[in-house]
């Protein structure tokens, strides 16, 4: 009986500090221009870990976060934009399987819709999404749970 | 701009590269992509006039010369095979996008009712004022002016004057007669001649 | 024998020599205006090649990169099946294979059933990022966009590389 009490507190507060986490999951979105520049600057600190990644991805020197926005999901059924003067990367989010969230992903240039995707998020891996070509860089899209 | 790469010590002859690309040597087909991707983008880019669909277009174009490296046999030039890739590549996706502009007026026989070849050629823009153009105006005019010729007028105008190819190599890359290109260059000068005099004037 | 048109393209490219120049030369009505046009000619020739070949390419190395990537994805895509191991003589007989098939069959069936029914158990990862409906809306806008999910060499991140989007000016760039 108490072996049996005890599983049962213990699988009720796994559940309860799974869904805090779920809860308190903080999502960054960002719209980033990559180009090559003679003398790049710093990549931003929001970039800092994926340097490497995007580098290695897509080439530029120099990525600079053209919009960006941060949310805390705590429903997990949140919808957010981040968006620069001429692009806008709506997020529409909704609970997944555990850890992760489903999103649906919508890049607006303007009032265009330019692409549209479904996707799920987890901590381990954020989404890079390669956007359309700018003059001579690239916008890509980010989004980060942090 | 970046100057094409070429092995500091010994030049690497074509040939060999392409014997090791057909034993499935990936690195020698990569130092041929280095030789060639400048002007392969650059010529693709007069075409389509994206930098974005040049950029696919030369993607494909390569990948294709790498699958079909085996049946190469150097009879012509590797450039001259790998130019007949990217023209095919290139004008089969111009085709399909339907870029006619007034390519599809271009046809020799209506020409020749229409154009006394010896007489001084009209131009049908306005002059524009004897003043120094910016460049990037120029561009847009030679860009406009390339779009109204046909895919494969396009291609023959562009391969003769930045490529400075011999008539039988664009022949070659066209899959077309040497009479074939001869007459389309002449067809090209003369409609670009008619479009941009003022700026080749002016400038 | 040549047309009107080639003779006077080869006489524009200065390929015409000897008897043919001459000859060709005294064809045309009027040899000054034919000169004017010749010279005219090699000016829109100068311009073409002044003008286009400044387009470079931003990039180049990663293009190479590109396309090794696509050469290595396409050559695991065509690389042959190997070859089965010779047949030798075992406990197998036909009968038991026969059972055993249907036996695997019967149990495949039953887990896919059992795991279909619930919804969180469709093999999703906790740690893998996938891409469940990939789609460009708006085929006006994008017609020939498609969209292609992989992961990062270094295993950091899920991409979705998307091609065949419309280039845009860089004012498009502005914050």
């Amino acid at each position: 009986m108490r072996r049996r009490l005890l599983s049962a507190s213990v699988a009720l507060l796994l559940t309860l500090s799974m869904a805090a986490a779920q809860a308190a999951d903080s999502v960054w979105s960002g719209l980033v221009m990559a180009t090559n520049a003679p003398e790049p600057t710093p990549i931003p600190a929001e970039l800092n870990r994926f340097e490497s990644t995007l580098k290695q991805l897509f080439g530029y020197n120099q990525y600079q976060v053209i919009g960006q926005s941060r949310n805390t999901l705590t429903k997990g059924e949140e919808d957010w934009r981040a968006s620069s003067k001429y692009f806008a990367l709506q997020v529409n989010s909704k609970p997944a399987a555990s850890a992760a969230y489903r999103l649906n992903l919508q890049l607006f240039q303007q009032d265009k819709l330019l692409l549209e995707t479904d996707a799920d998020l987890s901590k381990k891996k954020p989404l890079v999404i390669r956007g359309p070509q700018v003059g001579q860089g690239q916008l890509v899209l980010l989004v980060v749970m942090e | 701009m970046h100057k094409e790469a070429t092995p500091p010590e010994v030049e690497v002859s074509e040939l060999d590269l392409v014997k090791r690309c057909q034993d499935g040597d990936t690195e020698a087909f990569d130092q041929l992509v280095v030789r060639y991707r400048t002007r392969v983008f650059g010529m693709i880019y007069n075409m389509v006039h994206s930098e974005q669909d040049a950029w696919d277009l030369a993607q494909d174009s390569f990948l294709k010369a790498w699958k079909s490296i085996g049946r190469f046999r150097g009879q012509s030039s590797f450039y001259t095979w790998i130019y007949r890739i990217v023209m095919n590549v290139t004008i089969d996706w111009l085709r399909k996008k339907h870029v006619k502009g007034s390519g599809a007026e271009f046809d020799d026989a209506v020409q020749l009712k229409e154009i006394d070849p010896a007489s001084r050629t009209v131009p049908h823009a306005d002059a524009l004022p004897h003043e120094r153009m910016q460049h990037v105006e120029i561009r847009g005019r030679i860009d406009a002016a390339i779009a109204q010729l046909s895919p494969e007028h396009r291609a023959v105008i562009l391969m003769k004057e930045m490529e400075d190819m011999q008539y039988h190599e664009i022949a070659e890359a066209l899959g077309c007669s040497i009479g074939t290109v001869m007459s389309r260059l002449f067809y090209a000068r003369k409609k670009l001649q008619n479009l941009l005099r003022d700026v080749y004037e002016n400038v | 024998m040549k047309t009107f048109e080639e003779n006077w393209t080869a006489w524009i490219d200065g390929q015409l020599t000897g008897k043919e120049l001459a000859e060709f030369e005294a064809s045309l009505p009027d040899l000054s205006a034919a000169r004017l046009e010749k010279q005219e000619a090699r000016q829109l020739g100068s311009l073409l090649r002044q003008e286009l070949s400044t387009q470079g390419m931003t990039n180049e190395e990663f293009f190479s990169h590109q396309l090794r990537e696509e050469i290595a994805r396409d050559s695991r895509a065509t690389t042959p099946q190997s070859t089965p191991a010779p047949a030798r003589e075992s406990w197998w007989s036909i009968g038991r294979v026969v059972w055993t098939g249907a036996a695997s069959l019967a149990v495949l069936a039953l887990t896919t059933f059992f795991m279909m029914r619930d919804d969180n158990a469709g093999g999703q990862s906790a740690y893998l990022t996938q891409i469940i409906n990939a789609r460009i809306t708006d085929p006006a806008a994008s017609p020939d966009a498609t969209i292609t999910p992989f992961e990062s060499k270094d295993g950091k991140a899920t991409v979705l590389w998307v091609d065949g989007l419309q280039s845009l000016p860089s004012e498009y760039a502005a914050k």
